[in-house]
């Protein structure tokens, strides 16, 4: 029991510093894209690599970012029916959707890991700027993120059972905003 | 790869879909789940694929890097002490007049909502600092919060907006085009709010009583409130004319958005470390959301075009012989219902990809209706059960204010939305006229042209 407390715990801390770390790639594109604009319009060289960066930092932030959003229960659903179930049968509710949700993001951890490393065995570069950086280091991110929500899906997937076999009291409601 | 009727993969897909999501499963979850589910069975494992590229499209894409930057600015802003400036200014320049606070309420909203991509920025910080300064005098309270609420939805359709950038991703449009067009009718929705408190105080004082004499400033106290404009004039036609003049990509000039918005803040010495960081895990917490969403959404999408369902709908409309017009009033209706149930983002992401190739093949211009679908989906924030502005506002008000307060309240703003809807239906030149002024003549498309169905979402 206390090893399974000590693993959610864990979970939580690891998706609250990967959001917190990331939040940072806010400040790094508007740094980026910034300098491109500076670069273009006051010394007249535009660059080979700031949109690629940027897309690059973007795509990065954002998938990692789902993690975060994961843990503090921030992806958009409809509680027009959801929330006539009394808290209990809520929690039922996500064990059976978070059930499908792990099978699901295992299937898709599968698919982003071999997507990835067919990237890194072909050594494959960027083609859309002359800059051409490589890419595999981009698309490992997926296999990352995937796994990474896998693993908090399962740490919710841990609390809503407990709470739906009266092993623990459901959680507070959090309205915020 | 089994042949299936595509009414069955359309009934099948969308039936789970809404299944899962009555069992209260994150709208991310629901579309995965189905697509998955539908593009093994149907393809087998090498369907799969697809959510990989899918994924990766929705992250590797430039124009959508303008997402975090508008919310970075908007939720920036929103901290900066810009709104208590506005209001402060508002209160000396209109105070004086019935109905002032009200009408000055509407143009600071829509003065955020240039500066702002979201819509949940205008009606919180209004919310906090507009809505007791006009209960204070007396306004009627029911008049003050949907003031607040009807403008705090001009959020999404006065430039910039995060849901134009969404709608442009997946409609492939052009942003500044969109931009444009939302301009005038957003401008016209807050006339028309205007008109409308100022007609309620003419009629009655006692609901928008003026403020007391005390308080009202002369003529040259009024001219030196107007110094609160400067700043946020500075940043709106900044970023504005750089997207709609296309003197940089809509993308960087979100990144000059989110910089000015800092900036901004440091004037207004609001900026420290501990507004920055909210600011900073806020945005994430956001992108998270709306990239998950996203790249589910794709791959749902290709995964049910690709099976070939895309012609029902549009086969549907050709057997029942309905007038286009009537077409559009019929994807209207049903935005107005989905927005009582579901999240805006929500909407654009399932219903983008299904309405717009048909309203191109119809002959009818997608910007025009963009801008329609932004318009019903402000309705949509003001429409209980699920209206966020709603809730924001309930999140914000005084305990004397009843959620049922903001229920009739939002009735009447409601109406005028559906005018300002039905204004822009029979004259698409309001939203029309701007871009086409920017980008030459630009007219509604012929009838002949008839594209692919389903081209539209195919990356």
């Amino acid at each position: 029991m206390t090893r399974i407390s000590r693993f959610l715990d864990l979970q939580d801390e690891i998706s609250d510093f990967i959001g917190k770390a990331i939040s940072w790639m806010s400040l790094a594109m508007m740094a980026v894209l910034s300098y491109e604009i500076a670069a273009r319009y006051l010394f007249n060289s535009p660059t080979s690599w700031a949109h690629e960066t940027t897309t690059m930092i973007y795509g990065t932030f954002c998938i990692l970012a789902g993690v975060y959003t994961h843990r503090h229960h921030g992806h958009v659903r409809s509680e027009a029916v959801y929330h006539l179930f009394p808290a209990r049968g809520r929690a039922w509710l996500d064990v059976i959707t978070g059930g499908i949700g792990l099978v699901i993001f295992a299937v898709f951890f599968y698919v982003v890991f071999e997507f990835a490393a067919d990237s890194w065995a072909k050594n494959e570069h960027s083609s859309k700027s002359t800059w051409a950086p490589p890419i595999y280091p981009f698309k490992s991110v997926l296999p990352l993120a995937v796994g990474l929500m896998w693993l908090q899906s399962l740490s919710h997937f841990i609390r809503d059972l407990m709470v739906a076999l009266g092993i623990t009291e459901p959680r507070e409601e959090v309205t915020e905003q | 790869m089994l042949e299936l009727d595509p009414l069955v993969v359309t009934g099948g897909m969308f039936g789970c879909m809404l299944l899962m999501l009555i069992l209260g499963a994150p709208l991310t979850w629901a579309l995965l789940t189905v697509g998955v589910g539908s593009a093994y069975f149907l393809w087998g494992p090498a369907g799969l694929e697809l959510l990989a590229i899918s994924t990766f499209s929705s992250m590797d894409n430039f124009l959508l890097v303008a997402l975090p930057m508008f919310i970075f600015m908007g939720l920036m802003l929103q901290r900066s002490g810009i709104t208590d400036d506005l209001f402060d200014m508002i209160n000396k320049l209109m105070g004086g007049t019935p109905g002032g606070l009200g009408m000055g309420t509407v143009i600071v909203c829509a003065l955020i909502a240039a500066m702002a991509g979201v819509s949940g920025a205008a009606t919180v910080s209004l919310g906090i600092i507009a809505l007791p300064a006009m209960l204070e005098r007396g306004y009627d309270k029911k008049l003050a919060t949907g003031t607040i609420m009807a403008g705090g939805a001009l959020g999404f359709l006065i430039p910039p907006s995060v849901l134009m950038v969404i709608y442009a991703f997946l409609a492939r449009e052009s942003v500044g085009k969109l931009f444009a067009a939302g301009l005038m009718p957003g401008l016209m929705l807050a006339g028309i709010y205007i008109a409308y408190v100022y007609i309620r105080a003419k009629m009655n004082p006692q609901l928008a009583p003026p403020i007391s004499e005390e308080e009202r400033v002369d003529f040259r106290g009024k001219l030196a409130a107007l110094k609160a404009l400067i700043l946020p004039g500075a940043l709106i036609t900044t970023v504005l004319s750089f997207i709609i003049l296309g003197i940089t990509s809509p993308s960087e000039a979100s990144a000059v958005g989110a910089v000015g918005s800092i900036i901004c803040a440091a004037l207004y010495r609001t900026l420290n470390w501990q507004v920055l960081k909210e600011v900073m895990i806020g945005t994430t917490k956001l992108m998270g959301m709306l990239l998950w969403i996203t790249l589910a959404a794709v791959f749902f999408s290709k995964v049910y075009i690709g099976l070939g369902a895309g012609m029902v709908l549009e086969e549907f409309i050709e057997d029942t012989a309905l007038s286009p017009y009537w077409v559009i009033v019929a994807m209207l209706a049903c935005y107005f219902i989905l927005g009582m149930f579901l999240d805006d983002f929500a909407i654009v992401f399932i219903t983008v990809p299904l309405f717009v190739p048909i309203v191109d093949t119809l002959g009818f211009d997608t910007i025009w209706f963009a801008v329609l679908f932004i318009i019903s989906m402000q309705s949509a924030y003001l429409t209980p059960p699920f209206g966020y502005n709603l809730f924001y506002m309930r999140s914000v008000a005084p305990p004397s204010v009843s959620i049922y307060d903001l229920y009739k309240a939002a009735i009447p703003f409601v109406c005028l939305q559906i005018i300002g809807l039905a204004l822009v239906v029979i004259f698409p030149e309001i939203a029309l006229w701007l871009p086409e002024q920017i980008f030459g003549r630009y007219t509604l498309k012929p009838l002949m042209k008839k594209p692919p169905f389903g081209e539209v979402f195919c990356f």
